[in-house]
Order: C-alpha cells, then structure tokens, then sequence
C-alpha cells in the first residue's frame, strides 16, 4: 500500500487493518502484564485481611465510601463516554470523538481531584499509617496495614489515571487537528483499551477498600 | 444514535445498577469471613466494560488469547497464593 493511500501505514504491515490489529494485540499484552502487577497488590490485600480481619475491617470502616462511590460512577461514565467516542469516529464524526474526549479527560480530572481531597481529609484524620494513628489498641497494627494497602493501591491507581488522562486529551487535541478519520483511529482504540482497563482496576479497588470493611 | 452507541448506554445503565446492588448488599450485615464475595459484582462489572467497552468479543484471535492469558495467569497468582490461608487449620495452644 502506497503512502499517497495510506500514510499512517507502516512498511513491516500488510496494510492498515494489520497495523491496526498488531496495536491493539500489544496493548492487550501490556494489559495483561498490568493485571498480574495489581493482582499483586489484590493477593497481598486478601492474605493480609484473612489473617487480621478485626484489624483490617476496623481501618476500612474509617474509609470515606461517599468519595469512592461517587468516583466509581465517575469512572463508569468515563468508560462510557470514550467507547461512544470510538464509536463516533468510527462513523467518521471526528468533531464528536473530541467532545467525548474532553469530557472523559474532564471526569478523569474530576476523579483526581476528588482523590487528592480524600487523602488530605484521610490524613488530617490521622490515617496515615506511619506517625500518630487515629484507631488504637488491639487493632491498631493491623489498621496500619490496612492503611499502608490504601494509600498504596489508591497511589498506583491515580498514577495510572493521570497517564491515561493525558493520553485521552492528546487523543482529543490530536481528533481536534483531523488526524482521525472512520478508516484511521488505532490511537483512539489503543488508549480507550487503556483506559477501560483503569476503570476495571477501580471496580475491583472499590469494595476491597470501602465496602468490605464495612457491616462486619 | 447508532445501535452500537444504545448497546454502550445500555451497558452504562447496567454498570451503574450493578455498582448500586454492590453498595445497597454491603450495608447487609454478614459474617466477616464471607464479605469479600462482595467482590462478585465487581467481577460482572469488569466482565461487561471487557466485553462491551474494550470489545474483546470482536478482537482478533490473539487478542483474546492474551485476554485470556492474563486472566489465567491472575487466576494462577491469586489461587495459588490463597491456597495456604485459606486450608489452613488453626489449632488453639492449649493452656499450660
């Protein structure tokens, strides 16, 4: 396939559906890679809470479920939002890729904003597990580790969104300067692979954090 | 509105009524050892964004080996890494 016809073809691919194809599949083996990297950190939660439940409940009941709950629907609209995205460009509508750009990378600042409020507010109540600790006692170390799993996996998490929100805004600028068309988008379908992914993470995070904890 | 984009709403809908049940079933009261089943909805929920959102039904086929690969791998990590705790029996010390 020539360049005049295709110019985002590279010369190793047969033409732009295997290029297309060859993105997508790396993506999900990085994917893949990523799961076993937070399965990790679920695995160290699970084992560590089957041998300290009254301790590690006791630091999830001071967790606050009405900023986890409102970023869990932040996220699933997020989802929701790009997908109808992808599926715009696919119809050719370049103009409505963007906007459902903007918007996704809006709800992904929302969301950190929301995070960096919870952690002040987390460590203003004294849940920061090293130093002067809010819950004392029989449970305290436990609490502790529950908090040290919190701050760790809600850190990796924003990490991860930050980077996946800079990558749905260049989407946004680069739909914006027509660099996608319905038979070109392979950076708007790798990135939205990415951040459903993010989405997913969160979906599993939130019930270990709030929910469990909770009605024990 | 295309049909794909109502299949999207509709996935979106179902999302949030799952995320709704999750939280209405964690203020039931329950033993503490069976509470991570609260896990399950989220596991529908991760189930519907990798089918419908990130369209693993119509990826190519080494795309759902690597789908499936990671799944099996994290099924390996967790399983495997649970199986002490969780067949482990304690035995209380008896009093001297």
């Amino acid at each position: 396939m020539s360049e005049d016809i295709a110019p985002h073809v590279h010369f190793q691919y047969a033409d732009a559906r295997h290029q297309a194809d060859t993105a997508i599949a790396g993506m999900w083996l990085f994917l893949a890679t990523e799961a076993l990297f937070f399965g990790g950190l679920i695995l160290a939660w699970l084992s560590c809470r089957h041998w300290q439940q009254t301790g590690f409940d006791a630091g999830g009941r001071e967790t606050l479920i009405a900023f986890g709950t409102t970023n869990l629907a932040l996220l699933i609209t997020s989802s929701f939002t790009y997908s109808a995205g992808l599926e715009w460009i696919r119809l050719g509508q370049a103009k409505r890729l963007m906007q459902c750009c903007w918007i996704t990378a809006a709800i992904g600042i929302m969301f950190l904003t929301l995070k960096v409020v919870e952690w002040y507010i987390d460590i203003s109540d004294h849940l920061f597990p090293s130093g002067a600790f809010k819950i004392t006692g029989i449970d305290e170390g436990d609490a502790r580790l529950f908090w040290s799993f919190y701050f760790i996996a809600t850190g990796l998490h924003a990490v991860h969104l930050l980077t996946g929100t800079c990558a749905v805004a260049w989407v946004a600028m680069q739909a914006r300067k027509g660099a996608f068309t319905s038979k070109w988008y392979t950076p708007v379908e790798v990135t939205g692979l990415y951040w459903s992914f993010v989405d997913i993470v969160w979906i599993v995070l939130y019930p270990l954090i709030y929910l469990i904890g909770r009605g024990a | 509105m295309s049909q794909a984009h109502r299949q999207l709403l509709l996935c979106w809908i179902g999302l949030l009524l799952l995320a709704a049940v999750q939280f209405g079933c964690a203020a039931l009261r329950f033993d503490r050892s069976y509470r991570p089943l609260l896990l399950l909805p989220s596991l529908i929920m991760a189930a519907l964004v990798a089918l419908q959102f990130m369209r693993v039904r119509h990826g190519i086929a080494i795309v759902r080996v690597f789908a499936v690969a990671g799944l099996f791998w994290l099924t390996i990590l967790l399983g495997l890494g649970m199986m002490d705790p969780m067949t482990r029996a304690i035995y209380p010390i008896a009093a001297e």
